[in-house]
């Protein structure tokens, strides 16, 4: 019989018990309160449909035919050290953090700026009862809108709780490492991460998420949220290029302070369905958000990118560039919204989503976004799509290139504008290799 | 055999007819000459032989090498030795000058069999051409063409030749909109690559460039056929002359060829 997201949808609220068991936390322990008041909540929702004007073009209800159930256990026979190498970035020297299957891996982490910052996984916060992690549980802004946050609220079974210290520069990134490995059965990984950067800070976070079973009865549910302190400066870069066909779900919440800088970057080029929701709010005046997407899709990749840049309070600025390449029977979404709130006067904000389309199967739906609510601020957006220049194809090809080589080079250098922007060498290097790896050019 | 055979060649845009019968034979070590009116088909030509697939040839064959060129795709006429010099060189933003080179020197020397060129060897091969055409290395970093002024676009076209040494070289109007140092550096660049085994097809508004390349044969091209061939000289008279008097010997049947 077909199941179908109602199934999935009961099946979750049913077990629900049994998952609280299975994790044996203490009764009393005030988490209890909170994740049943998530799960009322999303009851109440429930899983979008097509209705939701938010979820039209991403038919989530579609991949919901598994009865998923939330993962307890971590050791599946898999052996977790040998899909480490996925993560590997050569030449990459950071404070690593290793979750598998939703659960982090001490033995697998290594944290070298001990002094810097603050680590706790949000298992052991629960269990120890952190008043920092029920207040920041408790903070959740976007109450409304998504159901898969309070799906996570509910279920989350652990998570990185990351706290820098004021005046802190890290000199080297975090490095949290994300993995699903494969398992017997429909799982759902649901995790939480809280990033807290105090003031006058400096940092770089990259996220990598890799589905290491590769396939659509796995489903991870993630929700991210970050606060950052005053005159602080803080990239946050997410990496999503190990998915193969699994379903992954991103919420992010990132709140800034003043004079604060916020870079965000998303690389997607796989996953039978990706979401990735921004929410950033510039709540300090002359705070700045950068907001940089790469996704490169094929085959039957679904790749969703949402971004909010919400302008609470004057003289902020925000920039945002997201580009997308489309081939095979791919489809990628871009909505961005650009909210300036009233009294938001003296607000610079700017969005542009140019689109290469490779393919006559591959589909896009941009949609930009103005909620403009102060009259003195300079705003522009704009989306634009279109194939490779025939007049620059047959410039190279006249050179002796042949014609998958021209395109490869030509559509690499389409992506280049934005992994240029990219701050860390090896890293840079890394997307570098993979956006040539997958588009065949040779030396 | 000739190096290059045009015989009979008609050519047609968007069913707009626009090459109606051209013949042309190109010997190695040959410069030849191509002049005549706007619009009268010298880029449509060149379009033809580097395999511009928007122009589709109706009649007539081009043979390269004793081989049916048209049968060839652009990248395969590159590698088997034709060169291009766009009348207009596109600008292509992201796109490293000095990797789209070396793509292009080792896509050739793969072709002939050759082993890729190493890093060093690379460079050296392609400083020594830049200053031929007396560009700063700079320009390997660039994007190609990206924010080039017009002439630093042609010498570019220059460089790119010497680095990839055609057996024939077509030039679009490279001296076009070149003051006169340019103009000295483009013709100083084909002089030197020019030799016995190659040869040029230099299709120009202006018998200044002639000047400083001096063509074998000069070649008039008028409504889409070759209605004139001479030497030199007869660039010469055109200068002074202007086309007029060609088109009257045309009408009064006069012969075609001085
Ligand atoms: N896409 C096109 N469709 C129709 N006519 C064209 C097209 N491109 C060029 N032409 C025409 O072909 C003729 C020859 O053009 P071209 O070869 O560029 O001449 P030249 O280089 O001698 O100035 C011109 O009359 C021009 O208008
Ligand atoms: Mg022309």
């Amino acid at each position: 019989m077909m199941i179908t997201a109602n199934d999935v949808k009961s099946k979750l609220i049913e077990n629900f018990n049994v998952f609280e068991l299975n994790l044996q936390e203490d009764e009393s322990n005030p988490i209890a309160e909170i994740r049943r008041e998530a799960l009322k909540n999303f009851e109440a929702m429930g899983f979008p449909t097509r209705r939701h004007e938010e979820w039209k073009y991403t038919p989530v209800s579609k991949y919901l035919k598994y009865d998923f159930e939330p993962r307890t256990f971590t050791d599946n026979g898999f052996a977790a050290k040998d899909a480490l190498p996925d993560a590997a970035i050569s030449g990459l020297r950071a404070n690593v953090l290793v979750f598998v299957n939703g659960k982090f891996q001490a033995a697998h982490s290594d944290i070298i700026e001990t002094d810097k910052f603050e680590f706790r996984d949000i298992a052991s916060a629960i269990n120890a009862e952190d008043p920092y992690l029920f207040s920041r549980l408790n903070a959740v802004i976007d109450r409304e809108k998504d159901p898969f946050i309070w799906l996570n609220q509910a279920y989350m079974r652990d998570g990185a709780m990351i706290r820098i210290k004021d005046r802190v520069k890290l000199q080297y990134p975090i490095y949290l490492v994300n993995m699903e490995l494969p398992s017997k059965g429909n799982y759902l990984d649901n995790v939480r991460h809280l990033i807290r950067v105090g003031d006058h800070c400096e940092a770089s976070i990259i996220t990598n998420y890799i589905n290491r079973s590769g396939e659509d009865r796995n489903l991870g549910n993630y929700f991210t949220q970050v606060e950052v302190g005053d005159h602080s400066h803080l990239q946050f870069y997410t990496l999503q290029y190990e998915l193969g066909n699994g379903l992954h779900i991103g919420n992010y919440e990132v709140q800034v302070g003043k004079e604060s800088t916020f870079s965000t970057f998303f690389f997607s080029s796989d996953g039978r369905l990706v979401r990735n929701v921004s929410n950033i709010i510039l709540r300090g005046e002359h705070s700045e958000g950068h907001m940089y997407g790469l996704y490169s899709l094929d085959g039957n990749d679904h790749c969703d990118n949402r971004t909010v840049i919400d302008h609470a309070v004057p003289d902020c600025f925000s920039n945002e560039l997201y580009k997308g390449i489309l081939d095979g029977n791919s489809v990628g979404v871009f909505n961005g919204k650009i909210m300036v709130r009233p009294g938001a006067q003296k607000t610079n904000a700017y969005q542009h989503n140019p689109n290469l389309i490779l393919s006559r199967g591959a589909t896009l739906h941009a949609k930009p976004q103005l909620e403009i609510f102060a009259d003195d601020v300079k705003c522009t957006h704009g989306a634009t799509s279109g194939q490779l220049d025939e007049e620059h194809l047959f410039y190279l090809r006249s050179r002796g290139l042949d014609a998958a080589n021209a395109k490869a080079l030509l559509t690499y250098a389409f992506a280049y504008e934005v992994v240029e922007k990219v701050k860390i060498p090896a890293l840079r290097e890394f997307l570098e290799k993979r956006i040539q790896g997958k588009l065949l050019i040779h030396d | 055999m000739a190096l290059l055979e045009i015989k009979d060649l008609y050519a047609s845009i968007d069913g707009n007819e626009i090459l109606k019968g051209v013949n042309l034979k190109v010997n190695k070590g040959e410069i030849h000459a191509i002049m005549g009116p706007n619009g009268s088909g010298k880029s449509t030509l060149a379009s033809v032989i580097a395999g511009r697939e928007e122009y589709e040839v109706t009649k007539g064959s081009v043979l390269f090498e004793g081989k049916d060129l048209l049968a060839l795709a652009p990248e395969e006429r590159a590698r088997e030795g034709i060169f291009l010099a766009f009348q207009y060189p596109v600008e292509i933003p992201g796109v490293s000058t000095a990797n789209f080179i070396k793509a292009s020197v080792n896509e050739i020397r793969k072709h002939r069999g050759e082993e890729p060129l190493d890093a060093a060897s690379m460079m050296r091969l392609m400083k020594e051409k830049l200053a031929l055409v007396e560009m700063d290395k700079s320009f390997l970093s660039r994007s190609v063409n990206e924010g080039f002024s017009g002439g630093e676009k042609k010498r570019n076209e220059i460089f790119q030749m010497a680095v990839m040494q055609p057996k024939l070289a077509v030039l679009d109007e490279t001296d076009s909109g070149l003051d006169i140092d340019a103009l000295k550096i483009v013709a100083n660049g084909v002089n030197k690559l020019h030799n016995e085994e190659n040869a040029f097809l230099v299709i120009t508004h202006y018998q200044r460039l002639l000047d400083y390349i001096v063509p074998d044969k000069v070649h008039v091209l008028l409504n889409g056929r070759i209605v004139k061939s001479g030497g030199k000289e007869l660039a010469l008279d055109l200068e002074e002359r202007g086309y007029d008097w060609i088109k009257e010997e045309l009408e009064a049947g006069a012969p075609q060829n001085s």
